[in-house]
């Protein structure tokens, strides 16, 4: 059965942007048949650390996955502990950090099923020549990391192309 | 390997495709003109990654099979950007939740992927759940693969979802 509704709004809804600063991102690069190493190590890793964000891209020639983990500045010096852990099982493990960085997200109704909403934000901030270190979608959630004091900006850019709720 | 890891819920895509764009920091970010181009042609992409850590940025989209006719006349018309882009098809998405930010539940999937050999695209955090993408033939295989270090309850709901929304 095949249901048609029609909705028209002048700019996408969301539930608000937030925004977190003070944080770390790890690039950690390692090759996908060791993966399953760095994947146990964090499996069983102790240390209570919560992520706040996570992505992971496979290189062009998928010779490598690279992970960016997104952490609060105080576990860095734990994640780097990990890191070390998992390069004792003889892996090949590169790891890149970003300190500090920021992050703004935010959510909207059916945003994984509508086009345009990747273009309204990221084509905004990238048009207007604002630097993005990475982004992930998915689901009804958009997760943008900026570099340190950039994330004022990109929230009252976004503002102006998605609709609000009043804070 | 530790505990099971609690999952509430699993949910796989449709057929995929999944686009990387790759852009030189000295040349146009093609990502950009990538995405207003899907825009203008209405084709939604329900998973995206995108990373500029390296001198060289990468992009990744995802899109359905059913929109590979649109995306095809939309690359036809910019040969530049098509000559960008490397196209996988057909891949499948796997969404698994809550992830609790829990560096043990990323963990658990990156070491079943990696242990079976399952390509892994990409993967993704939302709010609640974690997004990999993988080859659609392998999807079953995935699931069955994390099965034994998750916990689902037993009145989970369907893996494949039964209402596909669609924007005109």
């Amino acid at each position: 059965m095949e249901t048609i509704a029609v909705y028209w709004e002048n700019k996408a809804k969301t539930y608000g942007f937030q925004v977190e600063r003070d944080l770390s991102l790890f690039q950690i690069s390692v090759a996908p048949f060791e993966m399953a190493e760095l994947g146990s190590t964090l499996f069983n890793d102790t240390s209570g650390i919560r992520f706040s964000w996570v992505l992971a891209q496979s290189t062009g020639d998928h010779q490598r996955l690279k992970i960016y983990l997104l952490l609060n500045q105080e576990w860095a010096p734990s994640m780097q502990g990990i890191v070390e852990r998992a390069r004792e099982n003889d892996i090949d493990l590169n790891l890149q950090t970003t300190s500090p960085v920021e992050l703004i997200y935010f959510h909207g109704p059916h945003f994984g099923d509508r086009y345009g909403i990747a273009d309204t934000a990221l084509g905004t901030l990238r048009r207007k020549g604002l630097p993005i270190i990475a982004t992930g979608c998915t689901g009804a959630s958009v997760y943008i990391i900026a570099p340190e004091k950039q994330s004022a900006e990109i929230k009252q850019i976004l503002s102006g192309v998605f609709d609000t709720p009043n804070e | 390997m530790g505990n099971k890891i609690r999952v509430d819920g699993i949910k796989i895509s449709q057929e995929l495709i999944h686009i990387s764009i790759f852009s030189r920091p000295d040349k146009e970010d093609l990502n950009t003109r990538f995405l207003r181009s899907m825009a203008e042609n209405r084709i939604n992409c329900p998973i995206l990654f995108y990373s500029a850590m390296d001198r060289r940025s990468q992009g990744g989209v995802c899109v359905t099979c059913e929109d590979s006719h649109r995306l095809d006349q939309m690359l036809a018309l910019d040969p530049h950007l098509k000559e960008n882009v490397q196209c996988i098809s057909p891949v499948g998405s796997i969404s698994l939740f809550p992830h609790k930010f829990s560096l043990n539940f990323l963990g658990c999937l990156m070491h079943v992927f990696g242990k079976t050999g399952l390509p892994m695209y990409g993967m993704a955090a939302s709010l609640s759940a974690l997004t990999v993408t993988t080859d659609f033939q392998m999807v079953d295989r995935a699931i069955e693969s994390l099965k034994p270090y998750i916990r689902l309850p037993l009145n989970h709901a369907p893996f494949r979802s039964q209402l596909c929304i669609k924007t005109l």
